[in-house]
């Protein structure tokens, strides 16, 4: 009886600890040393910088216009670390949410997912090819030829830096 | 009362399993191509832009060199081979089907999706007084209550087509009265059950299957910030009656101010909408033009006054994301039943059995932050007659009185970390503006819904949910006034 007891509190406190760390976003998306997630443009774009809203209008496939381009969000692959660090952070939404919420907005009639691009390299072509295009990838993985965007005015590896 | 409850576990349990395997795959979101609206430059003309006009002050990558074409070595090869995969990517992404070739560039590859939603659900009346027990059908039941089929089209980078047919049962079988002996007004009735048999002379007078178009528009985007939709659309005030999905919606019933239309669920006409960032919030707009409500509404408008609506909405990111909106609509219902000819002008004209004008206002709320989910909606509607026009009252004595109706629903919810469960709980309220509006001996109801929603995968959604209904100020003696009426629904609703 004692030792089913226990077994109780244990599995009520895992409950609780599990619960706690879904409110608080326990498991931070970022791990220390990690190379962090950078918005990436074409060479030629004029945009050199982007608020965190107009990444979230973009990417929920709102009509966004940021210094007289119409924008034309790329996404990494579901379940790539990047992606769902991207989700979460600009999103604000977890990778079984963001399912759920595109599944919605279908059924609504209000839009699409942006199209997922299987591989970095061929986003960094595609953002040179494609007028508006934008996308995110680490840091460490940046094609030549392209051009990292301030967020916020923050560049990537600020401590205010939008992505982290 | 347990042998029943045991029977609809096991139900809902055996959907479930069906369902869950039916929608084993579709945990990512299918492919789909993009809400583009680049109309100028070619791929080609990018990348020469990209050499040409490379942003000085920005952090850009240094460009390599170009490299010397070289016997190919396995770097080039690779390198050719990830050319032609962006080539592709790019077309498509573009909209064209191919490069600067001839009949390449302009050239469209319009895209066809189809998918759609549907739901199964078990339900039941149960804990009923005797008034009730005797008055309505208190057996388990099963339905398919929703099938909902979408035809998604880009037709161009500009242009967009969305349809959504619903395919029912009823009203096949429906009483001609209803359960509680009251007249339906339906024609087409003849033997106590309707029967919607048709002919369709276009095919040998075979008998026509039924549906429903939910939707069925055309869409041009004018510019980032202004789309114009034309053809039947969902009238765009609120939030249910959009979401208006069995996956989408929390619970598996509509609250009495979207079931019982303050606003027509759908209109046929004009619709123009976009959003629009003001600072870091996005304001939304919809614009409404059509035939309003009326007997045959999505094809004919039998007075010369078209209904005006809109919405406007704010979206917000504060904490969470939170939308706050206000609806209006107006116009006038007529019924014109029969076709006469002026006998002094020799002119066909339309007399008219009834005819009102409505007013409709609505404000909504949602906000989401992280699994709490508050949605709330209050409307008014209001009805007045003319004059002229004034048909006989359900009571049978004098005529339909002007009518105010007013209701909200509160809906508070909490996605828990577990197995996607969100337990919720409704509130509701609804005046019928009328005092026999209900046809229980009273005009008023408050509704409490307590549920579970259990989203097995972004797909596939299981509700459990006990409803009770109070009537309000009700006439002694009255089935109103015999308790409360209680009813448990289980739907299991998937998306395709």
């Amino acid at each position: 009886m004692s030792s089913n007891r226990y077994l109780l509190m244990v599995f009520v406190a895992a409950l609780g600890v599990l619960a706690v760390g879904s409110w608080v976003g326990f498991v931070s998306p970022v791990r220390a040393g990690e190379s962090p997630v950078v918005v990436v443009v074409g060479a030629s774009s004029p945009i050199s910088d982007i608020s965190k809203s107009a990444l979230r209008r973009a990417f929920l496939a709102e009509p966004t216009v940021v210094a007289g381009v119409k924008l034309l969000p790329l996404n990494q692959e579901p379940g790539t670390p990047e992606r769902s660090r991207f989700d979460r952070t600009v999103l604000d939404l977890a990778p079984d949410a963001m399912s759920r919420f595109w599944i919605d907005q279908r059924l609504r009639g209000q839009g699409n997912p942006p199209r997922a691009i299987p591989s970095v390299p061929l986003l960094g072509k595609l953002v040179n090819q494609l007028p508006g295009a934008i996308c995110y990838m680490k840091e460490s993985e940046v094609p030549p030829g392209v051009k990292v965007l301030t967020v916020d005015g923050k560049k990537a590896g600020t401590s205010a830096y939008a992505l982290r | 009362m347990t042998t029943n409850n045991r029977f609809l576990a096991w139900a809902v349990l055996s959907a479930t399993l069906g369902s869950t395997n039916l929608a084993g795959a579709e945990e990512s979101i299918p492919p789909a191509s993009d809400p583009l609206d680049v109309t100028s430059g070619t791929p080609a003309e990018a990348a020469t832009d990209v050499v040409a006009s490379p942003a000085a002050a920005s952090p850009v990558a240094p460009v390599p060199a170009p490299v010397a074409k070289a016997s190919g070595g396995p770097s080039e090869s690779s390198a050719v081979v990830l050319d032609a995969e962006a080539a592709k990517y790019a077309a498509d992404l573009l909209g064209h089907s191919g490069g600067n070739g001839e009949g390449g560039s302009g050239t469209f590859s319009p895209s066809l999706r189809f998918y759609g939603f549907a739901d199964f659900t078990a339900r039941k009346y149960t804990w009923l007084s005797e008034g009730w027990s005797s008055s309505i059908n208190d057996k388990l039941s099963f339905g398919v209550s929703h099938l909902n089929l979408y035809a998604e089209s880009e037709i161009s980078p500009s242009w967009k087509s969305l349809v959504e047919v619903r395919f029912l049962f009823q009203p096949d079988g429906a009483l001609l009265y209803d359960s509680l002996n009251q007249e339906l007004p339906d024609p087409l009735a003849n033997n106590g059950r309707t029967s919607s048999t048709t002919t369709d002379v276009y095919d040998s007078d075979r008998k026509l299957s039924l549906g429903a178009i939910q939707r069925a528009y055309l869409e041009y985007a004018v510019s980032p910030y202004l789309r114009v939709r034309a053809g039947r659309f969902l009238t765009p005030w609120g939030i249910w009656n959009v979401d208006h999905g069995s996956p989408v919606i929390i619970g598996p019933s509509k609250p009495f101010i979207i079931g019982e239309e303050f606003f027509p669920e759908a209109q046929t006409g004009f619709e123009a909408l976009g959003t629009v960032p003001v600072g870091d919030l996005t304001l939304g707009y919809h614009v409404t033009l059509s035939n309003g409500r009326g007997p045959a509404e999505a094809y004919e408008d039998l007075d010369s006054n078209k209904a005006v609506g809109g919405r406007l909405f704010l979206r917000g990111y504060w904490l969470g994301e939170l939308d706050v909106g206000v609806s209006g609509y107006g116009g006038t219902v007529t019924d014109a039943r029969h076709q006469v000819v002026d006998l002094a002008s020799q002119k066909i004209a339309w007399f008219d059995y009834s005819h009102y004008t409505e007013m409709a206002w609505a404000a909504d709320v949602r906000w989401l932050w992280k699994g709490l989910h508050l949605q709330a909606e209050a409307a008014l509607h209001d009805r007045a007659w003319d004059d002229g026009a004034r048909p006989p009252a359900a009571s049978g004595t004098g005529s339909q009185p002007n009518v105010r109706r007013v209701g909200f629903y509160t809906l508070l919810g909490y996605r828990l970390p577990w197995l996607n469960l969100m337990p919720y709980g409704m509130v509701e309220y609804y005046d019928t503006g009328i005092k026999n509006g209900l046809r229980v001996g009273s005009g008023k109801v408050f509704n409490y819904s307590l549920g579970l929603n259990i989203r097995v995968t972004a797909s596939v959604v299981l509700k459990f949910e006990c409803q009770g209904a109070y009537f309000l100020s009700s006439q002694a003696g009255s089935l109103g006034d015999s308790g409360a009426l209680h009813q448990c629904v289980a739907q299991s609703a998937w998306a395709f």
